[in-house]
C-alpha cells in the first residue's frame, strides 16, 4: 500500500519542480543545455594498451565533479588515445588516435550523435571551416607519404574527400577559409605548415618554419603564431622558436630563437597573453614581447595547459600510470585555486 | 563459478571415487630428466616443481602458453590469443622469470623475457617448471621462476615416428613430426612443426571480431648426439623458429600491425667423463634472434628490426667426492652483439663463474649451495647465493628451507634505447625465504610451499625532466604467497583415474604505494582430471583467474574450462590416436588482458599416428 504522506509530498514537490521550470521560461532564461554545461571537460588520453579515452568533467563552481562523463551516458568507450577534442558549434568531436575513430557528441549532455570510424588513419586534431571538417592524420608515422588531412562531410559525417601532405600533420587551426596544418613530422622531425584554401580543398603554399612546429594560434592582429619545439634528444639538438606569420602574405614575418634546452610542449594565447610550459615550468609573454622570459610564472610539473577567463589551467599525468591532476591557477596572482584527480594521462581542456 | 560446472567436477569426483582399486600406475609418463634439470634438482633444494608430461602437451599443443596455463602456477599476459605471451611467477614480471633451453638461459636479451608463443611446443621432449629462486646458477632473471626446456638425447636402441595433426576451429592447424633412430652409438631425432591460425573469432558480448589476429609459425629442430668411446659424447642441439604474426585489435582500438620473429639456437656439448664420480661438459652456443616489426602489414617496407647475437662458451664440471658430496663448478664467457633501429650496435660480453655443492649429511637430512658471480665491464653484478636445506621427517614427508639472492641485468632496451636508454641503470635484486611441505605416497602426492620475495631497484620506465621516457631503478616490491598442488592417481581393471590440482595465493604489492601490482591475480586455481578406461581416454581441465588490475582497469576474475576425449584405434595399423576437444565448454567470457576477450567455444580435432 502506498504511503499517502509519501504520494502528497510527491505531488506537491512535482508542483514545485514543474511551477519552477515554468518560472523559468517566463523569465526568459534559457533552459539548460545539459548536465555538462558551465563547467569545463578534460579530456584524458588513457591508457595505450587496450584502454580508452575518457572525459572528465568539473563544473564551474567546482561543486561537481564526474569522471568517464561519455561512457556513462552512452554506454560505450571512446577507443583508445583520446587526442583531442574538437567542437563546431554544440558538436564535440572526440578524436580518438590509436582507437581511429571520431565519436561525434552534444558538448552539453555528452549524447552521442553518431562516428566517423571510415577513413581515418592515426587521426591527431580537427578543425572547422567553410562548412567543413579537417582532420589531420599522420598514417604510419614512419611513413612520409601517407599522410593527409581527412575532409569531413559535416552534414552527414562522413570523410567526403582527403588532402595529401608533407609527413606528420599535427595540429590544424581555421582562419576564415583558410587552414594551417603544422607539420610535426610524425616519428622525425618536420618544419613546415602546409596552407590550405577551404574553397578548393587543396594546398596552395608551403610555409618554412622552425624546427618541430606544434601549437599554432591567431594573435589579435591576426597572425598566426607558430610555436617550432625543437627536439632534445636528436643528434644533435634540433633548436626551437617562436614563428609570425603574415597571414594576408603567408610568409615568416619574425622568429623569436629559443635557447638550448627549452623544448616547451604546450602553447597557449589567452588576453593577449602567450603561455609556453616545458615539463616543469610555464612561461608566460606578452604577444608583441620579442624575447622569451627567462623566469617562469609557475613551476609545477606539466602535461598540458589551457588559459581561460583568468584562470590556468595544467594537467599533471603523474606517473602515467595512475590516474593524473588538474591544477587551476589564478592568471595574475599565480597563486593555486584547486586541484582535482581526474583520469589517466589528462592533457587538454576545454571550456563549456 | 558457474553450477553446471561444479556439478560436473562433482560427478567426477563420484566416478573416482567408485575405482575401488588400483592395478597399474596410470599412463603419464614422464621421460628421464636431462642434465639441465638434474642439476637443479641436486644442488637446490626444496622448490616446487611441475612437470609437464607429453601427453599433457599432445592435449593444449595449440602453444606453449596454453600448456603451462593450464598446468602450473606460471601466470601469463597473453596480449589476445596467440600473440605476445609473457609468463610471470609468484608475481614477479616477466623478465624475472628464466627460460632454460638444454641449460641455456634463452630469455630475450632486448626485452628480458621470453614470448612464449613463439617457442615451440612440440620440440621438446621434457618441459619443467621450477618456482622459486633455485636456478641461481642461470644467472639473470630466474627471480620468480624458471622454465626448462629439455632435449634427451639417449645412446638406446630407439626407432619412431610420430606424426600430429590438428584441425580446429577459426582455421587452426597444426602438423607436427617428429623421428628418432637411435643406437648404442648413435642419436638421431629430427623434428617438423606448422602451426596457423585465421584467429578471427567473434568476441563475445560485442559485434566485433578479432581482426588481424592471423599467425603461422614453422620449427625445424635436429637433435645429434653421437658416442666416441665410452668416456666421450657429442651432442648437438639444434632448434629453428620462424613466426608470424599480426597484432590482433583491442575493443577500444582496431589493428594492422603485424610482427616477425626468427629464432635460432644451437648447441655443442661434449661430455667427458674422466672416472665414474667425475665429468666435465664443455658447451658452445651461438643464438640468434631477431624480431620485426610492421606498423602497417600492408606496408612492408617500413618496419623497424632489432637482433641479437650471442656466442656462449661453458666449462662444466661435476664430482662426486663421496657418495654424499657432490661438487660442480661451471666457468663460462658470453658475448651477445645487438642491432636494431631503436638504438645502435652494442656488444656485452660475460665472464661468469659458478659453484655448487650438495651434501647428504644423513639419510634424512641434506642441503644444497650454489654460488654465482658475474663478471663485465662498467657494471657490478651481485654476488648470488642460494641455500636449501631438506630434511625429511618421516617416510612420507619431507620439510624444506630455502634462501636465496638473485637479480635481473638491464636489458638492452634499458641501457641504450634511443631515445631514452639509461646506460647508468642498476640490476635489480631481490631476497628470498621459502619454506616447503612435501607429502608424498604411493597414490597422492601434496606440495606446500610459502614464499617470501622482496625486490629493489626494479627498472621503471617514466618520463624524466625532459619528458622523454627513460628507466630508473626505483620500485620496491614485497611478495608473499603460498602455492599448493597435489596429484591424487588410482586405477582398478581397465579403468585408471588422476587429479592434478594447483592453487597459489599472491600479495605482491609495491612498498611505495601499497598497491597490488598490475597483472597479478591473488588467487589463481588450475584443474585436471583424467580418466582412461580402456583405449578411451576422457580429460577435463578448468582454470580459475582472480581479478587483475591494469592501471586504472579491473580485469574482472573467471574461470574457463576445456574437456577432451581421445580414443586409440586398435585394430588398425599403428593403432593412430584421434582426439577431439572442446575448449571453453561453458563459453566464458574472459580477458587475458584488458580489453582483448578471449575466444567463447571452439572446437578441436586431433589424430596422432605413430610408425
Amino acid at each position: 500500500m502506498m504511503n499517502i504522506k509519501k504520494a502528497i509530498l510527491l505531488t506537491v514537490l512535482s508542483g514545485v519542480l514543474l511551477s519552477s521550470c515554468n518560472n523559468n521560461n517566463d523569465d526568459g532564461e534559457d533552459l539548460p543545455k545539459g548536465d555538462y554545461e558551465n563547467g569545463i571537460l578534460i579530456a584524458n588520453e588513457g591508457a595505450f594498451s587496450g584502454g580508452t579515452g575518457t572525459v572528465s568533467f568539473i563544473s564551474d563552481d567546482y561543486l561537481t565533479e564526474e569522471s568517464g562523463i561519455y561512457s556513462a551516458v552512452n554506454g560505450e568507450n571512446i577507443g583508445t588515445i583520446l587526442q583531442s577534442i574538437g567542437f563546431n558549434g554544440d558538436d564535440a568531436y572526440l578524436v580518438a588516435n590509436v582507437g581511429n575513430k571520431i565519436s561525434i557528441a552534444d558538448r552539453y549532455t555528452m549524447e552521442k550523435i553518431t562516428e566517423i570510424s571510415q577513413g581515418l588513419s592515426n587521426p591527431r586534431y580537427i578543425a572547422f571551416a567553410n562548412g567543413k571538417g579537417y582532420v589531420t592524420n599522420w598514417g604510419e608515422g614512419g611513413d612520409a607519404t601517407d599522410d593527409y588531412i581527412a575532409v569531413v562531410d559535416l552534414a552527414s559525417n562522413t570523410i567526403s574527400t582527403t588532402i595529401s601532405v608533407a609527413e606528420g600533420p599535427e595540429q590544424v587551426i581555421a582562419d576564415g577559409n583558410t587552414i594551417y596544418v603544422s607539420h610535426k613530422g610524425g616519428w622525425g622531425s618536420g618544419n613546415t605548415i602546409s596552407v590550405i584554401d577551404t574553397t578548393s580543398d587543396t594546398v596552395t603554399s608551403t610555409i618554412t618554419v622552425g624546427n618541430v612546429p606544434d601549437e599554432m594560434i591567431i594573435d589579435n592582429s591576426g597572425n598566426l603564431v607558430v610555436s617550432c619545439e625543437g627536439s632534445a634528444w636528436s643528434t644533435p639538438e634540433l633548436l626551437g622558436s617562436l614563428v609570425t606569420i603574415n597571414t594576408s602574405t603567408n610568409t615568416v614575418s619574425s622568429t623569436i630563437d629559443f635557447a638550448s634546452g627549452f623544448h616547451p610542449g604546450n602553447f597557449v594565447f589567452s588576453n593577449s597573453n602567450i603561455y609556453l610550459s616545458t615539463s616543469s615550468d610555464v612561461y608566460q609573454m606578452s604577444e608583441s614581447a620579442s624575447v622569451i622570459p627567462t623566469s617562469s610564472i609557475i613551476s609545477t610539473t606539466v602535461y598540458g595547459i589551457s588559459v581561460n577567463d583568468g584562470k590556468i589551467y595544467i594537467t599533471d599525468a603523474k606517473d602515467y600510470v595512475s590516474n593524473g591532476t588538474l591544477k587551476i591557477f589564478d592568471a595574475s596572482s599565480f597563486v593555486e585555486l584547486n586541484e582535482f584527480t581526474v583520469g589517466l594521462v589528462p592533457g587538454k581542456v576545454y571550456f563549456n | 563459478m558457474k553450477l553446471k560446472q561444479v556439478l560436473f567436477i562433482v560427478l567426477w569426483f563420484f566416478v573416482a571415487c567408485n575405482l575401488h582399486a588400483q592395478k597399474d600406475s596410470v599412463a603419464v609418463k614422464l621421460d628421464a630428466f636431462s642434465l639441465s634439470i638434474l642439476k637443479v634438482k641436486d644442488f637446490s633444494k626444496g622448490y616446487s616443481r611441475i612437470l609437464i608430461s607429453d601427453s599433457l602437451v599432445t592435449k593444449n599443443i595449440k602453444s606453449l602458453t596454453d600448456v603451462l596455463r593450464f598446468n602450473s602456477f606460471i601466470y601469463f599476459k597473453e596480449n589476445g590469443l596467440g600473440m605476445v605471451s609473457s609468463p610471470s611467477f609468484r608475481g614477479t614480471n616477466a623478465s624475472q622469470t628464466a627460460v632454460i633451453w638444454n641449460g641455456i638461459n634463452i630469455n630475450s636479451q632486448l626485452n628480458g623475457q621470453t614470448d612464449f608463443n613463439i617457442v615451440s611446443a612440440n620440440s621438446y621432449n621434457n618441459i619443467s617448471v621450477r618456482s622459486g629462486g633455485g636456478g641461481v646458477l642461470y644467472g639473470s632473471g630466474a627471480i620468480g621462476g624458471t622454465v626448462h626446456l629439455n632435449n634427451t638425447i639417449s645412446f638406446k636402441n630407439i626407432t619412431k615416428n610420430n606424426l600430429l595433426l590438428k584441425y580446429g576451429s577459426i582455421n587452426t592447424q597444426h602438423l607436427s613430426y617428429d623421428f628418432v633412430k637411435s643406437d648404442k652409438k648413435n642419436h638421431l631425432n629430427i623434428g617438423l612443426g606448422y602451426n596457423a591460425s585465421d584467429n578471427d573469432f567473434k568476441y563475445l558480448n560485442s559485434n566485433l571480431k578479432n581482426d588481424n589476429g592471423a599467425f603461422n609459425n614453422y620449427n625445424f629442430d635436429v637433435n645429434y648426439g653421437y658416442k666416441i668411446d665410452p668416456k666421450n659424447q657429442l651432442k648437438f642441439y639444434g632448434s629453428s623458429f620462424f613466426s608470424k604474426r599480426d597484432l590482433s585489435r583491442t575493443l577500444n582500438a582496431p589493428s594492422n600491425d603485424s610482427y616477425k620473429d626468427i629464432s635460432l639456437k644451437n648447441l655443442l656439448e661434449w661430455n667427458r667423463f674422466l672416472s665414474a664420480k667425475e665429468n666435465i661438459t664443455t658447451r658452445v652456443a651461438y643464438l640468434f634472434d631477431e624480431f620485426k616489426y610492421y606498423d602497417n602489414k600492408e606496408n612492408s617496407d617500413i618496419f623497424s628490426i632489432g637482433s641479437t647475437k650471442r656466442k656462449i662458451t661453458q666449462v662444466d664440471y661435476n664430482n662426486s667426492l663421496t657418495r654424499k658430496v657432490k661438487i660442480n663448478g661451471i666457468i663460462g664467457f658470453e658475448s651477445t652483439k645487438a642491432e636494431g633501429t631503436s638504438f645502435l650496435t652494442h656488444q656485452r660480453n660475460i665472464f661468469s663463474a659458478v659453484f655448487s655443492l650438495n651434501h647428504q649429511i644423513t639419510n634424512s637430512l641434506s642441503y644444497g649451495l650454489q654460488f654465482r658471480k658475474e663478471f663485465q665491464k662498467d657494471f657490478e653484478a651481485p654476488f648470488l647465493y642460494s641455500l636449501g636445506i631438506e630434511q625429511k621427517i618421516s617416510k612420507n614427508y619431507t620439510l624444506s628451507f630455502n634462501t636465496s639472492k638473485n637479480f635481473r641485468t638491464p636489458t638492452f632496451n634499458d641501457l641504450y634505447w634511443n631515445p631514452g636508454g639509461n646506460p647508468d641503470l642498476k640490476s635489480e635484486n631481490s631476497y628470498q625465504f621459502e619454506i616447503g611441505n612435501a607429502i608424498k605416497f604411493k597414490k597422492f602426492q601434496i606440495q606446500l610451499n610459502g614464499f617470501y620475495i622482496k625486490s629493489k631497484d626494479l627498472i621503471q620506465w617514466t618520463p624524466n625532466d625532459s619528458g622523454i621516457w627513460s628507466p630508473i631503478n626505483i620500485n620496491q616490491t614485497k611478495n608473499i604467497g603460498l602455492e599448493f598442488s597435489t596429484n591424487y592417481k588410482r586405477s582398478f581393471k581397465n579403468h585408471s583415474f588422476s587429479i592434478n590440482a594447483n592453487y597459489s595465493y599472491t600479495s605482491a604489492k609495491d612498498l611505495d604505494t601499497n598497491t597490488q601490482l598490475i597483472y597479478v591475480p591473488k588467487n589463481r586455481a588450475n584443474f585436471l582430471a583424467n580418466y582412461n578406461y580402456k583405449n578411451f581416454k576422457f580429460y577435463y581441465q578448468t582454470l580459475i583467474n582472480d581479478k587483475v588490475t591494469f592501471l586504472i582497469d579491473t580485469i574482472p576474475a573467471y574461470s574457463v574450462s576445456n574437456v577432451g576425449v581421445n580414443y586409440q584405434l586398435l585394430k588398425i595399423k599403428n593403432k593412430p590416436n584421434i582426439g577431439f576437444k572442446i575448449n571453453n565448454i561453458y563459453n566464458s567470457y574472459y580477458q587475458n588482458t584488458l580489453s582483448r576477450p578471449m575466444p567463447g567455444v571452439n572446437f578441436q580435432l586431433t589424430t596422432n599416428l605413430n610408425f
